[in-house]
């Protein structure tokens, strides 16, 4: 209908107006505003079926702030499905988005695809921390010896291990079913600032977890606040290396010293009543 | 012993190594985008020139090429060929500055920061076709001047005819009239073409359908065509009051110095 009444309007211009101009230009330009218009709908569409299940992933995960660190393992294995069909979601995405130059619409599922990657690395990290929880706490007065051969048999595997519990941009596209941020490529991926920011929503998630693992402690054994205090300072100095510009990145990455605060204060508590030793 | 010693097994080492990396990385986009921004920088400047020297020609004092009445263009002294000459030669450097970080992935990953600089070339571009040539280039031929290295978008294209129709306003009100060989003021023709090209974009531009949730540009576009609008009145008035006036004006009388400097 709309589409009609264009061209009649078109019709409405009189011969000499045509002397200094290509009136194809107006239909071409309404055929450029609706197509764009039409591309966007289309990935907005597939972001909400994204987001839809990243909410469902990130409400199972988020019993970790009500639960022991042991049963950690247990829940997060409840995503299983979810993650899933949010792959599934991605590679639609992932095959429209690819017949478009990458940083074109790029903004369009950028902030789906980095709330996408923090439950990737939220899970992981609750995984690997109720695993250190239960290993640490299984009566064992000597805890180092448990867990250093763990360690050493993670050790030449890929960067994750190397870090611990922060899973690598590899790894996290893998789960995703999206391809690493190859920088000059045109292809679907997932870029290294998503991947940044879901670190740090990570460290903003910890900071609230140390809190919450407090209150959910079985047995007096507070270990969980001392493994993310080490772990977010250990990301935090990681940070301080990168040259940032006053961008998106910046103001976020400002951010963590909060959480570092927060949870050294958690730490201070701990240790003043002597529940953790330093 | 102690509970820290279980976390102790992360390595420092290799956090450092991997936020390097990560460092490189962003340190090679942000080089890329600086000199991105800076080239857009240069070639607004340039652009802007060129439009500022044109806006300078008298079109009353310029020879005009007079073969074809529809098409009559006007000639430019050397001095101000010359001087654009220059200026287009500045803006061709700054584009083969960051030929390379626009390449690829670049073309649209720096889109944002070089878009502006491309409306106001393409601004200059159709500013001077249309007093040259009497004629608003297509967006193919915009591409084909910029060169084809380079991505001009549709909207870029659209942004920047809406911005020339501010030029051409301009230079319709300051070349008016012309006063015949018996002394009669009369409005110009360079006047009444650009008051007729000015409605027809108008009719164009007003009858689109701009999707404003969905259109990057669509705010600013929205903004241009009220600015589009008010330049037809603009120069509608100007032609009206003259032709009702116009034999009444006195000498040196100078159009729009009754608009407080709204031009």
């Amino acid at each position: 209908m709309l589409l009609i009444s264009f061209h009649h309007t078109v019709h409405a211009f009189s011969a000499d107006m045509a002397s200094a101009m290509d009136l194809e230009i107006f239909n071409k330009c309404q055929d450029s505003i609706d197509r764009d218009s039409e591309i966007r709908e289309n990935i907005r569409n597939l972001t909400k079926v994204i987001d839809q299940h990243m909410r469902s992933i990130l409400s199972i995960l988020s019993t970790a702030h009500s639960t022991p660190s042991s049963s950690f393992p247990t829940f997060a294995a409840r995503t299983t499905k979810s993650f899933q069909f949010q792959k599934e979601a991605i590679q639609k995405l992932a095959s429209l988005a690819s017949q478009h130059p990458f940083y074109k619409y790029n903004a369009l599922w950028s902030r789906t695809l980095q709330n996408a990657a923090f439950a990737v690395l939220f899970r992981d990290w609750l995984v690997n921390e109720g695993n250190a929880y239960i290993a640490y706490h299984s009566g064992s007065s000597k805890p180092e010896e448990r867990d250093e051969p763990t360690e050493t048999s993670k050790e030449n595997d890929d960067v994750r291990s190397k870090v611990g519990q922060l899973t690598s941009l590899e790894r996290v596209c893998e789960t995703l079913g999206v391809k690493p941020g190859l920088e000059d490529e045109n292809t679907f991926h997932l870029t290294l600032e998503e991947y940044l920011q879901a670190t740090i929503s990570l460290i903003n998630e910890l900071s609230r977890l140390a809190l919450n693992s407090v209150i959910m402690t079985e047995n007096s054994n507070y270990s969980t606040p001392t493994r993310i205090n080490y772990f977010i300072k250990q990301l935090q100095a990681g940070f301080l290396i990168l040259n940032l510009k006053n961008d998106a990145l910046r103001s976020r990455v400002d951010s963590i010293k909060y959480d570092v605060k927060k949870v050294e204060e958690v730490i201070y508590d701990l240790s003043l009543r002597g529940l953790i030793r330093k | 012993m102690s509970v820290s010693a279980s976390v102790a097994t992360i390595d420092r080492q290799t956090v450092t190594a991997l936020f390097s990396s990560f460092g490189s990385a962003l340190d090679a986009h942000h080089d890329a985008r600086d000199r991105v921004i800076k080239a857009s920088r240069d070639i607004t400047a340039a652009s802007k020139k060129i439009i500022f020297a044109l806006q300078r020609v008298k079109y009353v004092d310029a020879e005009i090429q007079r073969d074809d009445p529809n098409k009559a263009g006007i000639k430019l002294d050397s001095k101000i060929a010359g001087d654009i000459g220059g200026l287009e030669r500045k803006i061709t450097d700054a584009f083969g500055a960051v030929k390379d970080d626009l390449q690829g992935a670049g073309a649209w990953r720096y889109q944002r920061q070089i878009s502006g600089a491309i409306q106001e070339y393409i601004e200059a571009l159709l500013f001077r076709e249309y007093l040259m040539d009497r004629w608003i280039l297509s967006h193919k031929e915009v591409q084909k001047l910029v060169g084809h290295e380079f991505l001009v978008t549709y909207s870029d294209y659209i942004l920047g005819l809406l911005d020339t129709t501010g030029e051409l306003m301009r230079f319709a009100i300051t070349n008016l009239y012309d006063v015949t060989a018996s002394g009669v003021v009369q409005v110009s023709a360079i006047a009444k073409q650009i008051c007729q090209l000015l409605r027809t974009l108008r009719i164009g531009f007003s009858a689109l359908r701009v999707n404003s949730s969905s259109h990057t540009s669509s705010t600013e576009f929205v903004k241009k065509l009220n600015t589009l609008y008010n330049s037809v009145d603009k120069v509608e008035k100007a032609v009206y009051s003259l032709t009702v006036r116009g034999s009444e004006l006195p000498e040196g009388w100078i159009p729009g110095d009754d608009d407080d400097g709204r031009i």
